[in-house]
């Protein structure tokens, strides 16, 4: 049988393993991190709302799969300012960017391609960028935390790619303009790209939903800092008026990461003789006992120590943040794509 | 008869001269110590503790102060029975009887110390519609005519920056109760006998008057408070006719008159110390039910 006839029978058998294997287990494990999440963030709906590309990024990095390193990528560079999105994208994701990728603007489309442009000659790069751009535009661009949506999000993912790869195989085999040694090099490459490669390793639910839910809550403490601007408060000894609790307070999320040099370092406040002049304060997002306790579980769960208990009074929260961050490094560190090789083109 | 008559007479007079002289001299001192109080603003100072609560809601949970709403609400209700001006008073007055006056005529006494009281609340309610430049301009107008004048050490030698020094530190120790029964923890408390969460308070006590001041959140900061009082102490003195600021000196520089002053500080923080043991138990005791 032709090469080309037997990537395209292959590609279906690949295919399959992508949807029954990576695709089930990693949409069983992070609808149940999803719900476990949520169940105990339920007070936060804002916050939920903004979580789906950080839950992209929790599977990325649980799952160790390249597929998803790639699905998530294109929104996930966007937003890699800060948090565990930052984190993930120094220590992992780039990492496997840039083994992975080399030519192509398109990510997505490397899960299908690879290399392939490496090799090809100009005109069938024109050929495959077209049928590239074209497969991908499909690709769904409804944002959503919801596990359902994403599975199917993450399903369409690897029908396009299949749709892309089979589009490209074919247009090379009726292409009579292709030399042979041209057809072979494409074909070397495509065979190496990650669709391809299905990951032959089971990934363990129980343990993947874990991971993930732990990023999502470290990433949740790294977002709990926020700088309030103080303005000048004049002295009062004797007034016994009352504060008013709910008050509009000038709050700004802080947007680095506690190791970043440039996370703000607010000046002390100036003393004048009749008050306390304008500064500017970090303030945290408290956690509540039972939060904190969930949060110390599946920290000694996961990473085998406890997260709250051993960090001082005075500075808790602050000492949280960089705490969060290095857990981040480590869970991206345990978790970089164990199936880079098989990502390799 | 007529001798014996005169010798009696004369012993009356003697009495009722003794007695008007004792009466006279205890007036003097009763009203040395009411214009003491008046001046070194105890009533005030006491008053404002209770409203600390909302202050300590805001410091201790400032993204969400209402997850802490029922310890604030229940704090702030204690503190209002518990920190009763009239008893705060009455300890005043004991301790301040027990300590001699100076030789000081009480009339002269009284109306500088409360024109100095005027001033300072003429002061505070100027402070209210301040800016930070209107702030640094008095800064610059102090350093220029008031720092290391004598105005500032008579400022120093007063006590109102140790009192306004004490009742914050009530502040912290508000943070620090909502704190305890917003950790985990908490369950702890909740399971103390009554001699084991005396102890407990005691500490607490100790350790938040005892916090070093970086630490110390700057809603409740002694050393600022106790700045502040002496500057604005220092600038209400400014303000008063030099005859009425010697005499203040006069009392206050004096021994008995520094004796005084110390009775005043030392009744007051024992009292607000006292009261905030109560505050506390009646507070820990609430919230375990």
């Amino acid at each position: 049988m032709d090469r080309i006839e037997r990537y395209l029978e292959e590609l279906g058998k690949k295919c399959d393993i992508w949807h029954g294997g990576v695709c089930v287990n990693y949409a069983l494990a992070y609808n149940k991190a999803y719900r476990s999440f949520t169940a105990q963030l339920r007070a936060d709906e804002e916050y939920r709302k903004r979580q789906v590309e950080i839950f992209l990024l929790a599977a990325s990095i649980a799952t160790s799969t390249f597929m998803i390193a790639a699905f998530a990528s294109a929104s996930l560079r966007a937003l890699a300012a800060r948090g565990a999105i930052a984190v993930i994208c120094n220590n992992n994701l780039n990492r496997t960017f840039n083994a992975v990728y080399a030519v192509s603007n398109s990510q997505p489309a490397m899960f299908a391609i690879g290399k392939v442009l490496d090799v090809a000659k100009s005109t069938t790069i024109e050929k495959i960028k077209k049928t590239t751009e074209s497969a991908y535009i499909k690709l769904s661009t409804i944002s959503s935390g919801d596990p359902f949506d994403h599975e199917l999000k993450l399903r369409q993912f690897i029908y396009l790619s299949s749709f892309c790869a089979k589009e490209i195989v074919t247009s090379v085999r009726d292409d009579n303009k292709i030399s042979m040694e041209e057809r072979n090099a494409i074909m070397d490459r495509m065979e190496k790209a990650p669709i391809f490669n299905p990951p032959c390793a089971v990934i363990g639910g129980e343990a993947l939903a874990k991971r993930m839910e732990l990023t999502l809550f470290m990433n949740h403490i790294l977002e709990s800092d926020y700088l309030e601007d103080i303005p000048f408060k004049p002295y009062s000894f004797g007034t016994p008026g009352s504060v008013n609790v709910f008050q509009k307070r000038n709050l700004t999320s802080i947007q680095h990461l506690p190791s970043d040099k440039n996370y703000p370092n607010p000046a002390k406040a100036e003393v004048h003789s009749a008050g306390v002049g304008a500064h500017q304060k970090i303030i945290y997002k408290e956690y509540g006992p039972g939060l904190e306790n969930y949060i110390e579980t599946l920290h000694q769960e996961v990473v085998g120590v406890p997260f709250f208990k051993d960090l001082p009074n005075l500075t808790k929260m602050q000492s949280a943040l960089v705490k969060a961050e290095s857990t981040l490094y480590r869970l991206a560190d345990d978790c970089r794509p164990l199936h880079i090789d098989m990502a390799k083109v | 008869m007529m001798k014996t008559l005169i010798t009696i007479m004369r012993s009356a007079c003697i009495a009722i001269v003794f007695a008007i002289t004792v009466s006279c001299a205890f007036s003097n001192d009763n009203k040395i110590d009411e214009a003491l109080l008046e001046g070194e603003h105890v009533v005030l100072f006491y008053q404002r503790i209770p409203s600390f609560a909302s202050i300590a809601a805001m410091a201790y949970n400032p993204l969400n102060p209402e997850a802490v709403a029922t310890e604030q609400s229940t704090l702030q209700k204690i503190a209002e029975q518990v920190f009763n001006v009239t008893e705060m008073q009455a300890d005043m007055r004991r301790a301040l009887t027990e300590v001699p006056a100076p030789a000081i005529d009480a009339n002269d006494f009284s109306d500088a110390s409360n024109a100095f009281a005027a001033e300072m609340i003429a002061l505070n309610e100027e402070f209210a519609g301040y800016t930070e430049e209107d702030s640094r301009a008095l800064d610059e107008e102090y350093k220029r005519t008031i720092a290391s004048s004598p105005l500032e050490i008579l400022a120093g030698v007063m006590g109102l920056h140790e009192l306004g020094a004490e009742q914050v530190a009530v502040g912290r120790l508000m943070i620090s109760a909502i704190d305890l029964y917003k950790r985990a923890d908490s369950v702890r408390l909740r399971e103390m006998g009554d001699a084991e969460l005396r102890t407990f308070i005691n500490q607490l006590i100790e350790n938040t008057w005892n916090m070093p001041s970086d630490e110390q959140p700057l809603e409740f900061r002694s050393e600022n408070a106790a700045f502040f009082l002496k500057s604005s102490s220092a600038l209400a003195l400014s303000r008063l006719p030099p005859e009425q600021v010697s005499v203040l000196q006069k009392f206050y520089t004096s021994p008995g008159g520094r004796q005084k002053r110390q009775a005043l500080v030392a009744a007051f923080k024992a009292r607000v110390e006292a009261d905030s043991r109560e505050m506390l138990s009646e507070y820990f005791r609430s919230l375990r039910k």
